[in-house]
């Protein structure tokens, strides 16, 4: 007989089972190889109590490698005491192998079917799988029948296309939420099998979104409130938020007051105004002179968010500001950004000196717009709001504002930052601010 | 987001617990995962999917050599010594 084992060189794996195994095998007069494919921390105890010419440790092999050795083998043994869903046991069936396997709730029994795919005994029963192999050795028909029977029962439940296709799938319809999935026949969930008809995804964020949409309207369905583009309020999904996610959007920049009003921005945040956590200000007298600004005193709500109409907020964004400064309650404000962050899961707490550092040793962290950040409000008002004059006036701000309080990185790309022509960002005064400071940055 | 628990320890039964505001779905390998996940976490059933994993399967049935012989002191042949020593060996 020609036996294998393939895994992770651990007691937990049952491996110092496999000597006493290969004992018991050899009382009963029982002839065999075996092939040891794995390493692991107690490879060298295992090496030192099991020795003979008849085992091999091959150590780790490509994945690739070990699927060839495998069809070189009648049996894959393994005496685990916890296992996962071990994928060696699933490829080494898929290669007709016999396994003889710990019955373990998780996997392994769901796997094998005791006397037709495989065999399965208890943990630690030496003797019954030295029985198990000593009769597949016996009787080679049945050693062939079961091993067909196992390759045929990977081929119908762990076909690689078809589990890929219904992954695919899966992936698909959480992505796009709403789009009707269409599961392979061989998935199931919980509620039963998905295979046959389409439906309608019940993904985590179209529930999120429908329970957002949902607690939105109660107070702003009779004003007709829908998924337009701006502000999408449905982001304010946690009714414990309620109260606190008071978020005053305020669409600025009346300099191009005939613009907003032909592209209905004003009116699209009108809309909103039925619902008490919205108010909409349309500021003509500081908008005519700077280019994004605010008036602190007419802020009401707990968190404010100082909004350009140039830009787009996508639907996450509130919800995923919101949940930063809840997970960071020591923070002032939440801030999201394109590219500066460097990769690590947020909210991350940024302290005074950190944002210092990103901002001056690191890779930047001011060059924002007021967009990119929801504020506490009572921090915005002692900040004093975006200075209305002033070339740095955004980075003087940050500056100060960073410099007081914790500020709670957000995830990036939050926005739509929208490039067009007659922005301030364009102007020659900004590109000298910007220019100088990436060669500052340079020169570090 | 999507977690992908793949086995059967209270460690990633954890996690889902503790992150499921932002998991969208849940995908299991088999029916323990499934129904141990759904226990902790029955509102969100609807969300838990049992993906088997793909498993490359071999095209037939793979051809058998013949029993290898007992190995014994009587009976070293080829066969034998090329599977296995004799006990006496060992």
């Amino acid at each position: 007989m020609r036996l294998l084992f393939v895994g992770r060189l651990h007691r937990d794996k049952g491996v110092f089972d496999l000597p006493l195994i290969d004992r018991a095998l050899d009382d009963r007069g029982i002839a065999v190889t075996w092939t040891v494919i794995g390493t692991g921390p107690d490879e060298p105890a295992l090496r030192d109590a099991w020795t003979g010419a008849h085992v091999s440790f091959l150590r780790r092999r490509a994945h690739e490698e070990v699927l060839a050795i495998a069809a070189d083998h009648d049996a894959f043994v393994l005496p685990s005491r916890f296992e996962g869903f071990p994928l060696a046991l699933l490829e080494a069936m898929g290669a007709g192998v016999v396994p003889v396997a710990t019955r373990l709730e998780s996997g392994v029994a769901e796997s094998i079917t005791d006397g037709t795919t495989g065999f399965l005994r208890e943990a630690g029963d030496i003797a019954g799988f030295a029985d198990a192999i000593a009769a597949l050795d016996r009787d080679r028909a049945r050693l062939a029948s079961m091993a067909d029977s196992a390759r045929r029962h990977v081929a119908a439940h762990h076909d690689m296309r078809t589990c890929t296709d219904a992954y695919q799938a899966l992936f698909r319809a959480t992505a796009s939420c709403d789009v009707p999935v269409r599961p392979m026949s061989s998935c199931r969930t919980a509620r039963g099998s998905i295979g046959a008809g389409s439906r309608t995804s019940p993904c985590g964020r179209s529930r999120l979104i429908r329970r957002a949409q949902g607690e939105w309207s109660d107070a702003g369905r009779a004003a007709g409130l829908g998924a337009d583009d701006g502000v999408q309020p449905r982001a304010l999904h946690r009714r414990r938020h309620r109260k606190r996610a008071r978020t005053d959007v305020h669409r600025l920049r009346a300099s191009r007051r005939r613009r907003l009003l032909h592209d209905s921005t004003v009116a699209i945040a009108r809309r909103y105004e039925s619902d008490p956590r919205v108010r909409v200000i349309v500021n003509e007298r500081i908008a005519a002179t700077i280019q994004t600004g605010i008036t602190p005193s007419r802020s009401p709500g707990t968190l404010l968010q100082v909004h350009d109409s140039d830009d787009v907020m996508y639907p996450h964004c509130l919800a995923v500001m919101v949940r930063a400064l809840d997970m960071i309650p020591e923070a002032g404000l939440a801030l999201s950004a394109h590219h500066a962050w460097s990769g690590a899961p947020t909210p991350i707490a940024s302290t005074p000196r950190l944002s210092y550092c990103r901002e001056f040793l690191g890779f930047g962290m001011f060059s924002q717009g007021p967009s990119n950040a929801l504020f506490r409000t009572d921090v915005f008002r002692a900040l004093g709001g975006f200075p209305e004059v002033g070339r740095t006036r955004n980075l003087a701000f940050w500056l100060h504002a960073c410099r007081t309080t914790t500020v709670a990185l957000a995830a990036a790309d939050l926005y739509w930052y929208r490039v067009h022509e007659g922005q301030h960002l364009r102007t020659a005064e900004s590109a000298f601010d910007l220019a100088a400071r990436r060669r500052f940055r340079g020169r570090r | 987001m999507i977690q992908i628990l793949h086995g059967d320890y209270d460690y990633y039964y954890d996690l889902a617990e503790r992150h499921q505001d932002v998991i969208d779905a849940f995908i299991v390998g088999g029916r323990t995962l499934e129904r141990k996940l759904t226990a902790r976490l029955p509102e969100r059933a609807r969300d838990v999917y049992r993906l088997p994993y793909g498993i490359p399967v071999a095209a037939g049935s793979t051809p058998r050599p013949p029993r290898v012989r007992p190995n014994c002191a009587s009976c070293l042949s080829a066969a034998c010594t090329a599977t296995r020593a004799s006990s006496t060996f060992r």
